[in-house]
């Protein structure tokens, strides 16, 4: 995919199945790229983009199934909010007086109340973004592409974003795709995370499953029996641990992380540091989190992440089983 | 595709009622005309009438021009209001993210634009014409059939035309007010510009390329040929195919710009 002469989005091959997938990476990696390609805003020169087995470059097929809040304010002028509501339910296809009711329901559902009879211009930051979620859903689409929804909220209105976000994932009417730079929004609301960078998936990962996965993240701090330990021990107890199954990482001067396979418990670094005569000052023990995941995908070179790829057979196997979008 | 806020203003609405006040003119002086057999007032206004206009065509030279002209006002008042809102405040990704087409939505735009232009440049035309064969008769209305198809057709391609360059010049501006003078702007530079280049070439043959850049020019010469006739504002008088050549090339760049604009994204 090319913008111009720059290409933005490149090998992308990925099978979406999450009832909420958030789409990560930092400034440039294709986040808007990719959403406005499946929206068929851009026309990629090769490849293909399907949704729920729809290619999306058929509009008429593809779009009465999408909702897409952007993240700018996109309003159009002079318009109560129902009414705006209302003409974006007419115009995904629905006759006008389903969609008055639906507008009605959309507002109320979002939590607009009497204020969906005032004119949009006159909307608070906050409403506004409620008001961009209703004519998203007032067609019911299953699914939805939703633009940093939480953009330029205060706590309590991000708050009621993510929560209606939750609320929308798990009526399960709607297959969510939640563009954010925000890793919290993310952790919060989404099931699986896809993470850009420089156009290019750098991980696709299931959050809940990559959270009870066999790692455990340790950080450790080494002692010797006085004072630091000689460089010839802290090499022996690196070794050791290596063999053990562990990824260990130096943090500088006795500081260690590492990543320990299920079967090893931390009893075996203790043994391990006997052998080797040094002691471990510290041992502090996290499980996995988004930013881990999301720092391990940016630290590592694209090519090098066989999880960031799905290959196009295991897409077809997914997407004939019918999870796949 | 509705067009919000079009009709929602007093003022439009009043100026709608206005465009239509020469249609009304004109079926009082149908009624006139017809009720006052041999009286003063007949030969008064057949003497009025008759320093303007042939007597025999009166009514289809009356009716003609002003429908064009609220044609023309009607794309001027309503249509850079269309395009100029959606573009500002970024209202495309929503519009396109829709199951529309940028034509769906150029169309949708016209829509509106055609309609009220008919209405209030064709139908009172159309009235007046009903109105005239009630009292002239079934043959009178047969012998003339073509009037009114003429003025639908004209008011159409006119509003058409217009219409685009109205978009055109909306969405490049993107505010209401300058959409306005722009599209006044490109209205009448260019008929300025082809005069001027006629008037300072001199010859018969630089009038004539002149008067291709004069909309105006184009919309008389095909509308006198819908209606059967000549023109004699044009001097010297277009051939009808480019003038309708001047109004598709017209349109149809417009239309180019207006395409190119109309986007869902800022980057292409």
């Amino acid at each position: 995919m090319r913008l111009g002469k720059q290409p933005v989005l490149r090998d992308l091959s990925v099978c979406l199945r999450g009832r909420c997938v958030g789409l990560l990476g930092p400034n440039g990696a294709g986040k808007t790229t990719l959403l406005n390609t499946l929206l068929g805003f851009h026309r990629s020169r090769t490849g293909v983009a399907r949704i729920l087995g729809e290619d999306v470059g058929d509009i008429r097929a593809v779009r009465p199934l999408v909702g897409y809040m952007p993240e700018r304010d996109s309003f159009v002028a002079g318009m109560s909010g129902l009414r705006f509501v209302r003409l974006m339910g007419e115009l995904s296809g629905l006759g006008s007086e389903t969609a008055l009711e639906r507008a009605h329901e959309a507002c109320y559902q979002v939590g607009l109340g009497e204020a969906r009879y005032r004119p949009v211009d006159s909307y608070s930051a906050g409403m506004k973004q409620l008001v961009k979620l209703a004519q998203a859903i007032v067609h019911r689409p299953r699914v939805l592409f939703l633009d940093e929804p939480t953009n330029g909220l205060d706590p309590p209105g991000r708050d009621r974003m993510l929560r209606l976000v939750r609320e929308i994932r798990d009526a399960g009417e709607a297959r969510i795709l939640f563009s954010s730079h925000l890793l919290r929004d993310v952790e919060e609301c989404c099931d699986e995370a896809l993470v850009l960078k420089e156009g290019r998936a750098a991980t696709h990962c299931d959050i809940e499953h990559e959270r009870r996965s066999n790692r455990k993240f340790l950080n450790l701090e080494l002692q010797g029996d006085e004072e630091a330990p000689s460089a010839d021990a802290q090499a022996a107890f690196v070794q050791g641990m290596e063999r053990l199954g562990c990824e260990v990482g130096k943090g500088g001067g006795r500081r260690l992380s590492a990543v320990l396979p299920d079967a090893v418990e931390t009893t075996a670094l203790y043994e391990l540091a006997l052998a080797a005569n040094v002691r471990i000052g510290r041992l502090d023990y996290k499980r996995d989190s988004l930013e881990d995941i999301f720092q391990r995908a940016m630290q590592a070179p694209v090519e090098n992440t066989p999880e960031a790829e799905i290959t196009p057979d295991e897409s077809a196997t997914a997407e004939r089983a019918g999870d796949a979008w | 595709m509705p067009s919000p806020g079009l009709c929602g203003s007093r003022l439009f609405i009043a100026f709608l009622v206005a465009c239509c006040l020469p249609g009304l003119a004109l079926l009082v002086l149908v009624f006139v005309r017809h009720n006052t057999a041999g009286s003063e007032l007949l030969e008064f206004l057949d003497a009025v009438l008759s320093r303007f206009v042939p007597l025999s065509t009166w009514l289809v030279d009356a009716t003609r021009a002003p429908s064009l002209v609220v044609s023309f006002l009607v794309v001027l008042v309503a249509g850079p209001g269309l395009v100029a809102p959606d573009v500002h405040r970024s209202a495309m990704p929503l519009y396109l993210s829709r199951p529309l087409r940028k034509a769906d939505y150029v169309l949708g735009k016209l829509l509106p634009l055609l309609t009220l232009s008919m209405m209030v440049g064709w139908l009172p035309g159309v009235l007046v014409f009903v109105a005239q064969s009630s009292f002239l008769g079934f043959d009178w209305m047969l012998q003339h059939i073509r009037f009114p198809l003429a003025l639908g057709a004209a008011c159409l391609v006119w509003t058409a035309c217009l219409g685009t360059i109205a978009l055109a010049v909306s969405a490049w501006v993107r505010w209401r007010p300058a959409a306005t003078l722009g599209f006044l702007g490109v209205y009448y530079v260019s008929a300025v510009v082809g005069g001027v280049f006629g008037q300072v070439v001199g010859d018969a043959g630089a009038q004539w390329m002149g008067s291709l850049l004069s909309l105006s020019d184009a919309i008389d010469t095909v509308d006198h040929w819908l209606h059967g006739g000549s023109s004699i504002l044009t001097q010297p008088p277009l051939p009808v195919p480019a003038a309708c050549g001047v109004l598709a090339a017209s349109a149809a760049l417009a239309a180019l710009v207006l395409l190119r604009r109309v986007r869902a994204t800022d980057v292409a």
